[in-house]
């Protein structure tokens, strides 16, 4: 019996489940009222070094069990972009602990990138026990140009489409609460290829769309690099794949919801980390290079009004790069509507958009390296509105596919 | 004199139509299978219609990446086009069976000679029907990939895949039609021998110092990552 | 324990889309210029893709077919011309695997006299158990003051039998003898046969003329109380061995005779709405919506669990037993310029010639259809707008094969012409060529596209099949206009019946501070206000509109 399960997700990072098993009793021992935790160690490569770790820093007294979740033979040929293969059956082995030990709540974190601060548990925690929040994803103070598919893609989307401001629906460190494993877990997703490849995101989707009541926690973040990172175009087919599979998937959901309002949040900002180093002028050329050689392959998707802006663009001076926000909208919902109507194959459409997410990374970091910190965060918000507002604009399409009329229409 | 005469006619209209009597039956027995070949055609077209759209072969066929439904729209879609591919070979065994039929030696002989061709011409066609799709589908693969990871000329090596996809289709269906069974080969064992040969110099000449470069990145200390852009 | 069906959702024929049609005119797999389920297999995609949920099958049992398939012989056996049984398990896993449900019919109140207990109750001892399979009598004088329902073709509701020497009774054509439900013995038969199909997997049944089950002197025989007794046995039955299976009532009657075929919500789960069907048609040949709303007024409330079911065409005449003797005449005059559409006490036409093909007044009328409420059922082809042949015999006209394409036989069958169980439609306006699923799948402003976009855009709120409708009432009464709630959702149907535009100031007050999104394209409209709503409407013009309040 536990009040709450502390799942670590880890591979072959062995040495820091132990320092985040180590954080975490730290970080229960600091809590104002006393909680039975247990801590499960879900490995996803098939060796007990991991466990053996935490175990070394806990002392075997403490409550900690393991559970190896090796993924199948035919899922290891797709690396998922989180760089976690059966990330999905480790998530499932830890809300069934959770349950199995009629736990209240559940912690997930990844021990990657977790600190594991008494300051990340108790906001994963506090909104469960406190604010009847259901599901809490995370937000992680990581500077803009960090993550920014996430900034120029999966935020914005998944806030026009599904109405919820959450900052990182694919975050990997999250908590749930008794009611929200129940609902979930029977779930056939979990034993499912898909599955593998977006579970955190299917669950933060289903939260939101399940009428959940959703909070969002401030969770500091170490940044790491994969041994074996993928590669942009792959970990963008996956992650915007997958929004357009969810897509048609949750038609009627999203297509009521209209605006997005706040959720429920915990933390205050921190002070960000500096700005990587970046150099918009490579990836502006890197755009010019694409549009080059891709304008036949996006020819299939676009309208002709979006494929003169980009022709602009692309021979645009770097000095007044922009790329508007309604057009970076409408060129996504636009993916969308090809995705939906499969009118290349699926996995070149979205490789293909790999240079237009770079024309608007470039131009936003174009935009805002010299300005504060804040004014990226300003300018994303910007962003999301102007994909809120463009919405009726996929509506419409999604409604009647004969208004999806790309350059090259056939029908 | 009008009795031979008469005789002779008579002979004559006799063989002609002994002729004719022997070939009626040759001309009845073309038609007749032709007319079933027809038949037979048109029904085997829409069982196989029928049959690969009842599997969603079309949908299939893209997730194999053999092409959307929209590439192959202007043939009616791939299952169409199969079928009728199918329609029509019937057709001409069809043709073919009945020139046997006439026991006319030449075009019985011919259609011996084109019977036992068949199956070659069967393997060619579908060898270059699936190097072509092979070839369109590879070609836009390495366009966009090229273009992902930033290598310059993407277009160039999209085209060359699609030629060399294309031109080992073809090498392979020529060499199943036995034409020009060992020059082209050899022909193109040189060119590709070739092309393979200046790629390889032109990277070792060429971008050796860009080669150079990225190994020298790639075993950089991991501290030096800590800058680096991540974009997830 | 209770046999699962395929749907999860015990309310799932609430939110259903349902799509009638006839295995024997929808596609010839065999080549035997029939259809059959082989056929129907192979096209279930094209049923997916329209976004139909719910697939209705026209009778495919044994039978003599004199009354196309209404007639059982045998009702445990697919008649040999549409396939085997094996084939019906196929498609109807077939159908499961996409989600979709299968309605079956089972016509239940008479047999063929070709069925067996019909021949064995003909030579039966007067008074046997086997005798009284059916309904007897030495005299044709019993129940007379009953209503004929087939005019055209019988004289009487008795046929005297000289096999078995008395008269049978029947309330159809003389060759469907009706069973006699005062005998326990036909009861149990029924629920047998219903074991049978449901055990299958079948997802409901519609249960064919049932108003007419049980008979008493003195009485029309029509709806009596001992008839709604066998209805609640068979439900009773039913829920107690399957879940989520659905009881479909076709009980031709006055909306409150119909009611009572919901009973508590312990008989039939859904019934048609006989009376709302003309009326669509006279409120748009008349331009004025007040049949629409008047019959609308007088439909009863029915328990939650139970639901309308609507249709603007079916199998049948377009029948008008449901309406005044005066609306009669007129549906006549209006409708019927040739008086060989009209048949028994209705017409029968297809959707497309009844509406001159004018394609707007189509759209109109399927909108008006699609946001009643109820679930409604398209019969198959007039999602392409087919046509129909008078020269065809009772209502085979509306009931020949489907038009695929422009190929031979319009890609039903590859057999000859001649050998097809009907003619295809061939005039110059709905012939083959010119009306055909494959031309306007490539047309993408067909009307195929247009109604496949609209039944998946139907699909996407469930307030149209499980929502209240609240009528407004403007001035102009060539417009109807209704409010349909459910839980959060409001939808405002604003529909104009003229062939002209029209202007319209609706009373939404209520809602003062909503922002109306027009659906079909997703474009707001100015907010409400306290002032009355003025909208303009193009010939047969019609908006749905999300009234969802400013954020």
């Amino acid at each position: 019996m536990a009040d709450v399960v502390v799942g670590l997700t880890t591979s072959d990072h062995a040495g820091d489940a132990g320092q985040l098993a180590k954080a975490v009793r730290a970080a229960f021992d600091r809590q104002p009222e006393s909680i039975r935790w247990h801590l499960l160690v879900a490995n996803l490569v098939p060796d007990a070094t991991a466990v053996d770790s935490v175990r070394a820093e806990l002392g075997t007294s403490a409550e900690v069990s393991a559970v190896n979740v090796g993924h199948p033979a035919h899922h290891s040929l797709v690396m998922p972009y989180h760089g976690l293969p059966g990330r999905a059956r480790a998530v499932h082995a830890i809300f069934a602990e959770a349950r199995a030990r009629q736990a209240a709540a559940c912690l997930v974190l990844d021990a990657r990138s977790a600190t594991g601060s008494p300051e990340t548990i108790a906001r994963l925690l506090e909104p469960l026990r406190t604010r009847a929040v259901q599901f809490v994803a995370p937000a992680y103070p990581r500077h803009p140009f960090n993550g920014a598919l996430v900034h120029a893609i999966v935020y914005p989307l998944f806030r026009a489409l599904y109405g919820a401001r959450l900052r990182w629906p694919i975050g990997t460190d999250y908590s749930a609460s008794a009611d929200f494993m129940d609902a979930v877990l029977p779930h056939p997703i979990w034993d499912s290829e898909r599955g593998q490849l977006g579970i955190d995101l299917w669950l933060c989707t289903t939260a939101v769309c399940g009428g959940f009541r959703v909070g969002e926690a401030l969770v500091e973040r170490r940044e790491f690099f994969e041994r074996h990172e993928l590669s942009l175009s792959t970990a963008l087919a996956q992650i915007v794949g997958w929004l357009f599979e969810d897509m048609g998937t949750r038609a009627a959901v999203w297509q009521r919801i209209r605006g997005s309002t706040d959720v429920v949040r915990v933390g205050e900002a921190l002070r960000l980390p500096p700005a990587p180093k970046i150099d918009p002028a490579e990836l502006v050329e890197s755009f010019r290079r694409g549009h080059r050689e891709l304008q036949e392959v996006w020819a299939e998707v676009l309208p002709p009004l979006a494929t003169l802006q980009w022709r602009r663009l692309a021979s645009a001076p770097f000095e007044t790069f922009r790329v508007e926000d309604a057009l970076w909208a409408r060129t996504l919902y636009d993916f969308a509507m090809g995705h939906r109507l499969r009118v290349i194959a699926r996995d070149h459409l979205l490789r293909s958009l790999v240079p237009l997410y770079l024309a608007w990374l470039a131009s936003f970091v174009r935009e805002t390296r010299h300005a504060p910190t804040e004014e990226g965060e300003r300018r994303i918000e910007q962003l999301c509105l102007v994909f809120e507002t463009e919405k009726p604009y996929l509506i419409s399409q999604w409604r009647w596919p004969e208004r999806f009329k790309p350059v090259k229409f056939r029908r | 004199m009008w009795e031979q005469v008469d005789a002779i006619l008579r002979r004559a209209m006799i063989r002609t139509a002994e002729n004719v009597a022997n070939f009626l039956p040759g001309i009845v027995g073309l038609m007749l299978i032709l007319l079933v070949a027809v038949v037979v055609a048109v029904v085997s077209r829409r069982l196989v219609l029928r049959a690969l759209l009842g599997m969603h072969f079309d949908q299939r066929a893209e997730r194999w990446s053999l092409g959307a439904p929209g590439d192959w729209q202007a043939a009616g879609g791939l299952s169409a086009l199969i079928a009728r591919v199918v329609m029509w070979a019937i057709l001409v065994m069809g043709l073919l069976a009945g020139f046997s039929a006439l026991d006319a030696t030449l075009p019985e002989a011919f259609a011996r000679t084109i019977f036992r061709y068949i199956p070659n011409l069967l393997a060619a066609l579908a060898i270059l029907v699936l190097g072509t799709m092979l070839s369109r589908f590879l070609a836009r693969s390495v366009l966009i990939g090229a273009v992902s990871l930033n290598w310059p000329y993407a277009h160039l090596w999209s085209t060359g895949v699609r030629w060399l996809v294309l031109i080992v289709s073809w090498v392979m269906a020529l060499e199943h039609l036995e034409i020009g069974r060992r020059t082209l080969p050899l022909a193109f064992g040189i060119l590709f021998g070739g092309v393979v040969f200046a790629a390889a110099l032109a990277v070792g000449l060429g971008f050796k110092d860009a080669v150079s470069r990225s190994i020298e990145r790639k075993w950089r200390d991991d501290r030096e990552k800590a800058d680096k852009l991540s974009h997830v | 324990m209770r046999l699962r069906a395929s749907a999860a959702d015990p309310l799932w024929y609430k939110d259903a889309v349902i799509y009638q049609l006839h295995v024997r005119s929808f596609a010839d797999a065999n080549g035997d210029g029939i259809g059959d389920f082989r056929g129907l297999l192979e096209h279930l995609d094209y049923i997916e893709s329209l976004g139909a949920s719910c697939l209705w099958l026209l009778p495919f049992f044994a039978s003599p077919l004199r009354d196309d398939g209404y007639d059982v012989a045998n009702y445990r056996q697919v008649h040999p011309s549409y396939g085997t049984l094996d084939d019906f398990q196929t498609f109807l896993q077939a159908a499961h695997e996409r989600h979709m449900q299968v309605i079956i019919e089972l016509a239940l109140n008479h047999t063929s006299d070709a069925h067996p207990w019909f021949q064995r109750a003909r030579r039966a001892p007067p008074g046997t158990r086997d005798r009284d399979y059916y309904v007897w009598s030495d005299t044709d004088r019993k129940f007379e003051q009953v209503r004929i329902i087939f005019v055209d073709t019988e004289r009487s509701n008795w046929t005297w039998d000289p096999v078995a020497s008395a008269y049978y009774w029947h309330r159809f054509f003389s060759h469907q003898p009706d069973l006699n439900y005062d005998n326990p013995a036909v009861l149990k038969e029924i629920l047998g046969v219903i074991d049978f199909w449901l055990g299958l997997g079948v997802d409901g049944l519609r249960l064919d003329a049932i108003p007419y089950l049980v008979e008493r002197e003195g009485t029309s025989c029509e709806n009596l109380p001992e008839t709604h007794s066998v209805i609640k046995t068979i439900r009773r039955h039913v829920d107690k061995h399957y879940a989520n299976r659905l009881l479909l009532a076709e009980a031709n009657q006055p909306p409150l005779d119909v009611r009572a075929y919901f009973a508590d919500g312990d008989e039939c789960h859904m019934a048609y709405h006989f009376p709302l069907m003309p009326r669509l048609f006279m409120a748009i040949h008349q331009e004025d919506r007040q049949p629409i709303t008047e019959v609308l007024a007088r439909t009863p409330q029915i328990p939650d669990t139970c639901q309308w079911a609507l249709f603007l065409r079916n199998h049948d005449e377009l029948t008008l037993e449901m309406v005044t003797e005066e609306e009669r005449d007129y549906m006549y005059l209006a409708y019927t310029a040739d008086p060989e559409a009209r048949l028994n006490v209705g017409i029968r036409r297809r959707l497309a010639p009844l509406l001159g093909n004018d394609r707007r007044r189509i759209e109109l009328m399927t909108t008006l259809l699609f946001s009643m409420p109820g679930t409604p059922i398209i019969y198959y082809g007039d999602e392409i707008g087919m046509g129909d042949s008078l020269a065809l015999g009772d209502r085979n006209g509306v009931r020949t094969p489907m038009q695929w394409d422009g190929d031979v036989n319009a890609g039903f069958s590859t057999v000859q012409p001649e050998r097809l169980y009907s003619p295809v439609i061939t005039d110059p306006v709905y012939g083959y060529q010119a009306v055909n699923v494959a031309s306007q799948l490539a047309d993408s402003a067909s009307l195929l596209h247009w109604m496949r976009n609209m039944v998946n855009l139907r699909r996407l709120f469930h307030v149209f099949g499980r929502g209240s409708i609240e009528f407004l009432e403007p001035e102009n009464r060539k417009i109807v206009a209704h409010l349909r709630r459910f839980e959060r959702d409001m939808i405002l149907c604003v529909a104009n019946l003229s062939h002209l535009p029209q202007p319209v100031a609706l009373d939404l007050s209520a809602f003062a501070g909503v922002s109306p999104i027009e659906m079909l394209g997703y474009t707001a409209f100015p907010p409400i206000g306290r002032d009355p709503y003025f909208l303009t409407l193009g010939p047969y013009g019609y908006y749905w509109f999300e009234l969802q309040f400013r954020d």
